[in-house]
């Protein structure tokens, strides 16, 4: 007997019935006899046969090819420990960071990267024994260290629709906040302005989407949100005009958490 | 349990209990999920007049290193009232019973969770009880649940909890403390409600076998009440926001 | 060990299909069982038990002493338990872990919810002055199911414990202990009975090797009346209501069968 007992994008908790009968469990989701149940707080995918859950809540998970920020913790002899905001930390080997020959006895690597560092990183790889490797060489500003801003965290499952189609939500913010943005697929998001008033205005248009990432016309009320207040910076004097700004046509059903 | 003072009766005449509730009426709950910044899950319950605090960390790897386990997870959990809970100020840290409650909540969580998905990790779970009045651990357990699932821990089910007990010859459900403390039972159950399957399960007092299972019985029926409840607590977190914007 | 564990639980779970145990038991057979009481002079009451390879020595001190301000007239028993290095190499010095800590509180809730002792005759001056009574169990060997063996060690304990009789001079507020000797007033022997669960198995009284494999376990204290004075869920795992009422049933049969080498070994003295 194949029957859904949910719809597509419908809101569940762990334990929810979702299906029953040939379907496939996918992430987020288990199988008990021939049904399946939700094992998160997420949003249910039903494509064919596949039923996922996308989670609403959650640790990040790194895949390789992700491009994270992460936090130097550690500077080691010839490498680097590094927080992602994975369960497991990081690492980062010098081979990774430059092709140039170092002489590891005379060289300080705190001179590369220091305890505190923030940078923009690949992972390279992640095995079955939860070593991740990250790599740097290649990345853009050869992966940082990133100066000045700040780092906002949002959940991972959520980083595609702070993108939005084509990066329809993040040029969005960047273009009318005039910020830096880098937003890594582990959550976290570097975030860089001339004005701190604005960087702050980032900040709070992408916890907005983080925190409504589940609704619909999203991009349209982070739009009118972010105009408004820059409204008020204007007639603080903190800005002078308010940049123009046109999102190609009227989405109102943009990406996904 | 202590000595009943005689003029004092559990239930009275038509039925009604100390506070009012019929015999198998639960108490008052509200949930609240998300309520702390640091912690990557937590939930805050309040059940009559307790008031119970969870927190959820990781899963984060855990040192020292020797307790971790290659294959999976380790759940830690840690039980802990507040000096000022009780009536008479409680000496702060763990206690035996503290210590015994943390050990036996750990039981009744670690079914429901897929531990096998972060080997070398620690998930920890952290329970304050800011104000106890009977049933904390059973509070404790549906606090434990709710903020587990905030920090997007999977889990097989949900994990739900509810005690039944016995006062003046009585079957009733969720005691509250006068009638913990001068009844003559206390059956704390925790259920995955899915299939049914009890993941906690402890007695304190004196029943034959039959009202021993007519209490789990009806605290089953408590927990799947309280369940429900859950869902909608967790739900609630993000229609709310829905709702707020439209 | 973590290797040695998963093939031990392949192992055990192919017996267990054919309903058998690597000892050699069915699935409700418990291990021989041997109680010794009197085993301390100098203890008010004393006994060793062995039940399969596992040992555990319990005693019982008595004391004089203040009631608790919610019980002025009743004596006061205590349950203690020690998981000394000698009984295991998983037993570590140092003050209680939670598994002693889980061990003693299920033992102390069997015997004092079947209010086994009359802690009301043992008040010396109500409000003022009562007895207070040591269970102190002590493991010697550790191959499984030690709440059992605990239990079982407490009451035989318990039953064997004889008591100096003591005076109170009310004029002078001294104390005498005279030298004859009445026996703790036990009006029940609760027996804990205890089950691994093993996938869908219910195995009585759990040795070692069991235990390591269990996914959770579960303990029911029944007395000569029928009544269950404690149940204990312990560690991981679930049990439906229908293993419940099983468990229960054999429980008491078991109870039954084990409060008699307990009054056998009080008549053997």
């Amino acid at each position: 007997m194949k029957k859904v007992f949910v719809n597509s994008k419908e809101l569940v908790v762990p334990g929810t019935l979702i299906a029953q009968g040939p379907y496939r469990a996918g992430k987020g989701t288990f199988r008990e006899g021939n049904r399946i149940y939700s094992t998160v707080i997420g949003l249910v995918e039903i494509r064919g046969d596949m039923i996922r859950v996308i989670p609403l809540e959650g640790p990040y998970i790194p895949e390789v090819g992700d491009n994270v920020i992460g936090k130097i913790v550690d500077v080691r002899f010839s490498n680097w420990a590094v927080d992602i905001g994975a369960p497991y930390q990081a690492g980062l080997r010098i081979q990774d960071v430059t092709d140039e020959r170092i002489d590891l006895a005379k060289t300080d690597l705190r001179k590369m990267f220091d305890i505190g560092d923030i940078i923009y990183a690949k992972v390279k790889a992640f095995n079955e024994v939860n070593q991740i490797d990250l790599i740097t060489k290649g990345m853009p500003f050869n992966g940082g260290p990133l100066r000045g801003g700040q780092i906002v965290k949002i959940t991972p499952s959520k980083v595609p629709r702070l993108i939005g189609k084509g990066g329809s939500m993040i040029n969005m913010i960047k273009k009318l906040t005039q910020t830096r943005i880098i937003v890594g697929q582990n959550g976290w998001v570097w975030v860089s302005g001339r004005k701190k008033e604005l960087e702050k205005l980032a900040i709070e248009a992408i916890l907005k989407v983080n925190r409504e990432s589940h609704t619909h016309g999203l991009t349209d009320r982070v739009k009118e949100y972010l105009i408004k207040r820059l409204g008020t910076l204007k007639e603080q004097g903190v800005i002078e005009n308010i940049p123009k700004f046109e999102s190609k046509g009227g989405e109102s059903n943009d990406g996904k958490a | 349990m202590m000595e009943k003072p005689e003029e004092l009766k559990l239930l009275d005449e038509k039925g009604y209990r100390i506070d009012g509730r019929k015999k198998y009426e639960l108490r008052k709950i509200d949930m609240k999920i998300g309520v702390l910044k640091n912690a990557n899950g937590s939930a805050y319950v309040e059940w009559g007049k307790n008031k119970i605090l969870a927190a959820v960390y990781g899963p984060r790897e855990i040192h020292p290193k020797h307790l971790q386990r290659s294959d999976r997870a380790i759940l830690r959990v840690r039980y802990n009232m507040a000096p000022f809970s009780v009536e008479e100020r409680k000496k702060p840290g763990p206690d035996r019973r503290s210590v015994e409650i943390s050990k036996v909540i750990r039981g009744a969580l670690e079914p429901a969770l897929i531990l096998e998905l972060f080997p070398r990790t620690s998930i920890d779970v952290f329970i304050e009880v800011l104000q106890a009045d009977a049933g904390t651990r059973v509070a404790g357990i549906v606090a434990a649940s709710l903020a587990l699932a905030d920090a997007g821990i999977p889990m097989k089910d949900l994990v739900s909890a509810c005690a039944a007990g016995k006062i003046e010859d009585e079957l009733v459900l969720d005691l509250n403390k006068e009638e913990d403390n001068y009844g003559s039972a206390d059956v704390p159950v925790a259920i995955m409600p899915i299939k049914n399957d009890i993941t906690l399960l402890q007695m304190d007092g004196y029943l034959t076998k039959e009202e021993f299972l007519e209490a789990v019985k009806l605290a089953i029926k408590g927990a799947k009440a309280v369940y429900q409840k859950q869902r909608e607590a967790l739900k609630e977190k993000y229609l709310n926001i829905i709702s707020e914007e439209e | 060990m973590e290797v040695v564990a998963s093939i031990m639980k392949d192992y055990i779970i192919e017996l267990l299909k054919d309903g058998k145990r690597i000892d050699g038991r069915g699935l409700e057979d418990y291990r021989e069982l041997e109680v010794k009481t009197n085993v301390i002079e100098k203890a008010e009451g004393s006994a060793w038990v062995k039940l399969g390879n596992t040992q555990v020595m319990v005693g019982i001190k008595a004391d004089v002493g203040e009631p608790f301000p919610d019980l002025p007239n009743m004596g006061v028993m205590t349950t203690n338990v020690e998981l000394v290095p000698l009984a295991s190499p998983t037993f570590e010095p140092g003050p209680p872990d939670e598994r002693s800590i889980e061990l003693a509180r299920v033992v102390d809730r069997g015997i004092r919810e079947s209010q086994a002792i009359d802690l009301e005759k043992l008040v010396i001056v109500p409000g003022k002055l009562v007895r207070i009574i040591f269970i102190d169990v002590h493991v010697l060997d550790h191959d499984g199911n030690l709440v059992d063996a605990a239990g079982i060690g407490a009451m035989a304990a318990l039953l064997s414990t004889k008591l100096p009789k003591i005076e109170y001079n009310e004029e002078t507020g001294e104390l005498v202990k005279l030298d004859e000797y009445e026996p703790l007033p036990v009006r029940k022997i609760p027996i804990p009975v205890s089950f691994a669960k093993i996938r869908d198995n219910l195995l009585v009284d759990p040795n070692l090797e069991e235990e390591h494999v269990m996914d959770g376990k579960i303990t029911i204290t029944t007395d000569e009346n029928g009544y269950i004075s404690a149940v204990q869920k312990s560690e991981g795992g679930s049990f439906k209501l229908e293993e419940l009422m099983y468990a229960i049933d054999i429980a008491s049969k078991r109870a039954g069968e084990i409060r008699k080498v307990v009054l056998d070994s009080l008549n053997k003295e």
